[in-house]
Parts: C-alpha cells; structure tokens; sequence
C-alpha cells in the first residue's frame, strides 16, 4: 500500500494542518495587534504553530529524513505542552494571556496534549525500514522487519 | 416592506448558525461512513457542496458587514471568514508528489476532521459577527 495513503498518516497530517493554521493565525493576529500585553505567551504560540507545521509537512512525506524531523517536532510538542501545561496549571498567572500548550490545551479541547501522543504512537508503529531505530532494533532481533 | 440592516445582520447570523449546524451533521455522516456504513459516497458528495455553500455563506457575512455595524475585532473576523472557505479545499485536495503514484482521494476520516474543523470555525465566526 502506498505509505502517502495510509488512513493514520492522513488524518495526523490533516488535524496538524489545521492546527498550524489555527495556531498561526491567532499568534500572528495577536503579535501583530497587541504584542505588549503577552509578548512571551503570544512568541509561544507562533513556537507551537511553527513546531506543527514542520510536523505536518514532515509527516506528508516519506523517508528517514522526514521521520526523524517528524518525531523531533512531535517530542518536542508533547513536551512542549506538558511543559507549558504543567506551569500554567500550577500557577494560573503564569501567563498573562492563553496559549495554544495552556492548561494543557483546554482551550482547544486538550488535542494539543492529545496530538502528540497520538503522532508518536503512530511514528514508533511505522518507522521507516532504513531508520536507525529499525536497524538498531533488527541487529538485537536478527530477522526482525522494524514495522 | 424594506428591511434594515439589522434585519439583514440577524438573517446572516441565523444563516452562519444553520451552516454550523450543517457542517457538524456531514462531520457526523463522515464519521460513521468512515466506520463502515454506506455513506461515502454522500459524505464526498456533500463536502463538495459544503464548499459552494462556504462561499456563499461567507459572502452573506461580508454583505452583512456591508450592510451594518462591523464586528469589534475585524482582523479575527475576517481570519474567521478566510479560514471558513479554505480549509475544507486545502485539507482535501492532496497535491501529487513527484515520483510517486497518485494518492487517491482523501480517506473520509479526514473529511470528518476538515468538517469537524470548518464546524467550529463557523461557530467562531458568529460568535464574532
């Protein structure tokens, strides 16, 4: 089956463009029409946008290169929103405005922390063949395919 | 009997809400096609004419604006409306890639996810008139 049309790859590349568009838009809007209320909030929105869409245009492609940036951006996002989320529930002022990772995304329904996860579990289920990983995984399991 | 602006404002409100409406019913046709009922075809078909009825929905606001008080954030509204009509095309057409065989078109799962999306974009969208 051609690997571009896998269901899973579709839909993370799609729900990953929605929200590089969401994310952008609203960062760029907000930097550009009151940037001195939450300069560092609104910076780490843009951050998340940007991060979502190296995922998305690293995810529609195929290779080892593309995973590997595919999964530096899904880790860095899942940490990213754990990270934000964690502060921001500890202490609600820690931000003076909302961003995309806040409350661990509760202003989009939790899939910012949902995303991640998600594009991992399907990134580990589908390394590439020549990857690293696969190599490193077939020596220790001689005969093993790394799918 | 000629009607005012805040008619036609009123009219174009219920009209973005009934399109939101719209779009989460083909998010949920999308969604059980995707589980195995024979609805593709109907989910394929009415994303095509969600697409047509976008520009037209989205034109009714910009008369509405025409036609009365604008809404108190501009930019956002307009990002609304932008984002109203784009994204179910960008989500699915799926450019070719160089080298490789045609991909087909879109699983309906992501059909489900652009209307699911261009749903609450709507309701953004009225929230904001």
């Amino acid at each position: 089956m051609n690997a571009l049309a896998s269901t899973g790859r579709q839909v993370l590349v799609a729900v990953y463009a929605v929200f590089a568009l969401a994310a952008g838009a609203r960062s760029v809007v907000q930097l550009a029409t009151r940037a001195d209320t939450a300069p560092l909030a609104y910076s780490l929105s843009l951050v998340a946008a940007l991060v979502y869409l190296v995922a998305t245009l690293a995810l529609r492609r195929t290779g080892p290169t593309a995973y590997r940036v595919a999964l530096g951006a899904v880790g860095f996002e899942l940490v990213g929103v754990l990270v934000v989320g964690t502060l921001t529930a500890l202490d609600g002022e820690f931000f003076p405005d909302q961003t995309v990772w806040s409350a661990y995304g509760v202003g989009y329904g939790f899939v910012p922390l949902v995303l991640p996860v998600a594009g991992l579990w399907w990134l580990l289920r589908h390394r590439p063949a020549d990857s690293p990983v696969s190599r490193s995984s077939s020596r220790r399991r001689p005969g093993a395919s790394g799918r | 009997m000629r009607r005012g602006p805040a008619d036609i404002v009123a009219a174009v409100d219920v009209v973005i809400w009934a399109a939101t409406g719209l779009m989460a019913a083909l998010a949920s046709v999308c969604v059980l096609a995707a589980l195995g009922l024979p609805l593709e075809r109907a989910a394929r078909i009415g994303v095509e004419i969600a697409e047509g009825l976008l520009l037209l929905v989205v034109g009714a606001d910009l008369l509405a604006w025409a036609a009365g008080d604008g809404p108190d954030d501009p930019v956002t509204h307009v990002g609304y409306a932008v984002a109203a009509v784009a994204v179910l095309p960008l989500l699915t057409r799926r450019p070719t890639v160089e080298d490789e065989p045609d991909p087909g078109p879109p699983s309906v799962w992501v059909l489900a996810v652009a209307a699911v999306a261009v749903a609450v974009v709507l309701w953004r969208l009225g929230a904001t008139s």
